[in-house]
């Protein structure tokens, strides 16, 4: 359940190969959370996507096909005057040529889009290692470029990036596990047809053409929300006519109007809530369509939720469900919120402490009869931080007396009187279970290290065994005491970012998500959620430390989030 | 609406400006006093809130955070309206940032249509001063710019390094505030998507319409 065990991954790829799975059972393990430790997401979500057919016989080719296009497209729009197989012409390419075939003019033109993508890039996921590689950032800039030139009506927008990045993201994970296992010698047991399929599937020379094929099936859900709002003249142009008084022309706010509207089906009073203070959908929501609530999840859920979003096509639907949840799931918040409390509790989305659950609710949404609403106990967060592990702006605000609304409706506001207000006294038990919680919570993160501490002696104990016995080659062994070693020092260079000497402001932020990749039969650092349930299954690894230990300031700060 | 001065003061303030000049640090420093050389991209907008004493008066801020590809309308009437202070920003070392001021001023009056656009207070931020050895835009240039609408204040600041963030936002917010006591009414309460006539304006009492 954890980490794909050996037999584990092998099965994964099995049920793959031999068709067992048809697109309702895929479904399925995709709302039930089965990928959430698997090796086989990128398979996943390249059937959902359609970029592969279920039937794995037809993988090679199909993949072949997609992998060749891509590169008719790349050498098409990413002009490199210095790869060799550029016009060889000495007058043509030549940095001053001005001749429009030259593919040094082409190269200058594109500059300003290369400039613009590099600047997302480079801050892409800042607190996650493998976006901080140079080939990593450069293949990403060439998929966004190459999307770029080929739609050349919606180009390169803000935002793209952090829908790429996801997906590369998964394609990695996935290579590295299978190379991984093979190394492994996990998959002896396959023949070779299989075997040849899976290396063809997880060749990291395509990673590029890999990652742009998904890239294009997922912007073509989002197109719409990223298209620009046309300056669509209304019917009959009036001289004095304001131009926020013609109609909403983009499909992103059309969209983001239409769920404020479903909102009002599904919790009127939250809705009234929002819109006495003028907060309509269209003001935090952009983002979150955007980036399919990149922002507002950490990566692991965040791919979970992704999970649920691609096995529900067209996409739209699911999304405003989910959309609809994040309003729901903070609704005790917002309403005792003001607007400046409001705000920040939407553009800042208080972490959600059991994605399982938030998952539940917005499939509710989504099928109110087949999926059962989850427990309102279930649906807490941490409303005092944010994602990044800082104090959230609205912690502790309740004496903070901040609050109107802008002069659009004081006026209302006034009639209102509804001011921020203390907690009730019957809320206090509520408010309590949740502050008790998120210590709890903290707690087992700090006891996240000591599992893979106990994890990593365990497993030195039997490789020593392993080499008193010489029941293992001593090269395994030794790839594998390297692996542990590995896994520890990612541990103690997480220790030393959080010395406060070495502390500069860029490092504080920065969160220590998974650095290397899941790694089989190798310990590695757990969620939140995955760490509940690994108390509960597994006694003797639990609680090294006993509950009740204060967490220290820095680490409430400085929480890793992976 | 009534008039008279408020015992608490709220004012919206936006920051627009080309992607990359700033906007996000600067106001991350005004309100968090820290830079970060990891902030993502503004995707649509972002908002804090700071409370201020201006003259021993309680202000608080909400300053808006703009991303800067939105163009056109892309964030919605909500989001402009009823602002009390228009922040443009561009980076002294890309002198492109500095040629689109005027289109995102214009973009601001278009969205926001205050009734004076001449006297809505706009203050200029010219970012990244501490990197004077790549400027590309002169002090001089950016004043010369200021004078010709109508007097805009002009600061150079370096959200990098702390330099001016502070003094410059208190002048934004005792612009906002000036023009806040006037108490102006540059955002009638129409709602977002009713018409106007082109002779309403001129009339006292709408919701009539002769269409
Ligand atoms: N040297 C320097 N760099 C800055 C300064 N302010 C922002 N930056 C950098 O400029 C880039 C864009 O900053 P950001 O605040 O995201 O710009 P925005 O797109 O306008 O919000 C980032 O790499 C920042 O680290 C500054 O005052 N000095
Ligand atoms: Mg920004």
């Amino acid at each position: 359940m954890i980490t794909p065990t050996t037999s584990g991954i092998l099965r994964e790829y099995q049920r793959f190969l031999s068709c067992e799975i048809g697109v309702d059972e895929l479904i399925t393990f995709c709302r039930t959370g089965s990928f959430r430790t698997a090796a086989t997401r990128s398979i996943a979500w390249r059937i959902l996507l359609k970029c592969l057919p279920i039937n794995s016989l037809e993988w090679v080719p199909v993949i072949e096909q997609s992998r060749r296009e891509y590169a008719t497209l790349r050498s098409r729009h990413v002009a490199n005057p210095r790869d060799p197989l550029c016009v060889q012409d000495p007058q043509l390419n030549n940095p001053l040529s001005e001749h429009s075939k030259s593919p040094w003019s082409r190269y200058f033109a594109d500059g300003e889009l290369r400039d613009l993508i590099l600047k997302d890039v480079a801050r892409t996921f800042p607190e996650i290692e493998l976006f901080q590689d140079a080939e990593v950032k450069s293949l990403m800039c060439s998929v966004l470029h190459v999307y770029a030139k080929d739609n050349p009506f919606i180009g390169y927008k803000q935002g793209m990036h952090e829908i790429l990045a996801p997906l590369v993201f998964v394609l990695y994970n996935d290579q590295q596990l299978y190379q991984h296992a093979l190394e492994d010698f996990q998959l002896r047991s396959l023949d070779r047809t299989a075997l040849h399929i899976l290396q063809v599937l997880h060749d990291s020379n395509y990673f590029e053409a890999d990652a742009y094929v998904l890239f294009c099936e997922v912007m073509r859900e989002l197109t719409p929300w990223y298209e620009d709002a046309g300056i669509v003249e209304p019917p009959e142009p009036h001289p004095f006519e304001r131009l926020q008084d013609t109609m909403i022309t983009s499909r992103l706010l059309k969209e983001l109007n239409e769920i404020g509207q479903r909102l009002a089906e599904f919790d009127p009073p939250l809705y009234r809530h929002l819109t006495n203070l003028d907060i309509p959908a269209q003001l935090f929501g952009i983002r979150w369509l955007r980036l399919l609530f990149g922002r507002e999840f950490p990566l692991p859920d965040l791919l979970f939720l992704w999970d649920i979003i691609l096995s529900d096509r067209p996409i739209s639907r699911i999304v405003e469900c989910v959309f609809l949840a994040m309003l729901v799931y903070i609704r005790e918040n917002l309403l005792a919120s003001d607007y400046g409390g409001c705000l920040q509790f939407l553009m800042r989305y208080p972490p959600v402490v059991d994605v399982m659950a938030f998952a539940q609710l917005a499939l509710h949404f989504r099928a109110p009869l087949r999926n059962s609403r989850p427990k309102d106990s279930q649906l807490t967060n941490y409303s005092n931080m944010t994602l990044q592990g800082t104090v959230h702006p609205n912690a502790g605000n309740q004496k903070r007396t901040v609050s109107q609304p802008p002069p659009q409706q004081r006026s209302q506001q006034a009639n209102r009187g509804k001011q921020r207000r203390p907690y009730r006294q019957e809320e206090i038990p509520k408010a309590l279970g949740i502050f008790e919680e998120q210590v709890a919570v903290l707690q087992q993160r700090l006891n996240e290290r000591d599992i893979v501490t106990a994890v990593s002696a365990k497993r030195i104990e039997e490789l020593v065994k392993n080499l008193e016995r010489g029941s293992l080659e001593i090269g395994t062994i030794a790839a594998q005491l390297r692996e542990v070693g590995q896994q520890l020092g990612s541990l103690t260079m997480d220790r030393r970012k959080e010395t406060p000497e070495a502390k500069s402001p860029a490092q504080e932020e920065r969160i220590k998500v998974a650095n290397e990749p899941v790694r089989s039969g190798t310990p590695r650092i757990f969620g939140v959620n995955e760490l509940r349930e690994l108390n509960t299954n597994n006694q003797n690894f639990s609680h090294s430390k006993p509950p009740s230990q204060q967490v220290p300031r820095d680490r409430v700060l400085g929480i890793p989030r992976f | 609406m009534s008039s008279g001065p408020r015992k608490k003061a709220l004012l919206k303030v936006i920051i627009l400006g080309d992607s990359g000049v700033g906007k996000t640090s600067l106001m991350n420093q005004y309100v968090n006093k820290r830079f970060s050389n990891q902030y993502k991209a503004t995707i649509g907008a972002d908002f804090l809130t700071k409370d201020v004493m201006i003259d021993d008066r309680l202000v608080t801020m909400q300053i808006w955070d703009t991303a800067g590809q939105e163009r056109f309308q892309s964030l919605g009437v909500a989001f402009y309206r009823g602002a009390d202070c228009c922040v443009l920003a561009y980076d002294v070392t890309n002198s492109t940032s500095f040629k689109n001021l005027d289109s995102w001023r214009d973009e601001f009056l278009i969205q926001a249509n205050p009734r004076d656009p001449d006297h809505f207070p706009f203050v200029l931020l010219g970012n990244k001063m501490d990197l004077e050895q790549n400027r590309a835009v002169s002090s001089k240039r950016a004043q010369t710019w200021c004078q010709s609408k109508n007097n805009i204040p002009y600061f150079e600041v370096s959200a990098k390094e702390a330099l001016n963030v502070e003094s410059a936002f208190q002048a934004i917010a005792r612009d906002a505030l000036a023009r806040e006591s006037q108490d102006s009414q540059d955002f009638p309460d129409f709602p977002d998507q009713i018409r106007l006539d082109p002779n309403q304006n001129n009339r006292q009492q709408g919701g009539g319409c002769n269409c």
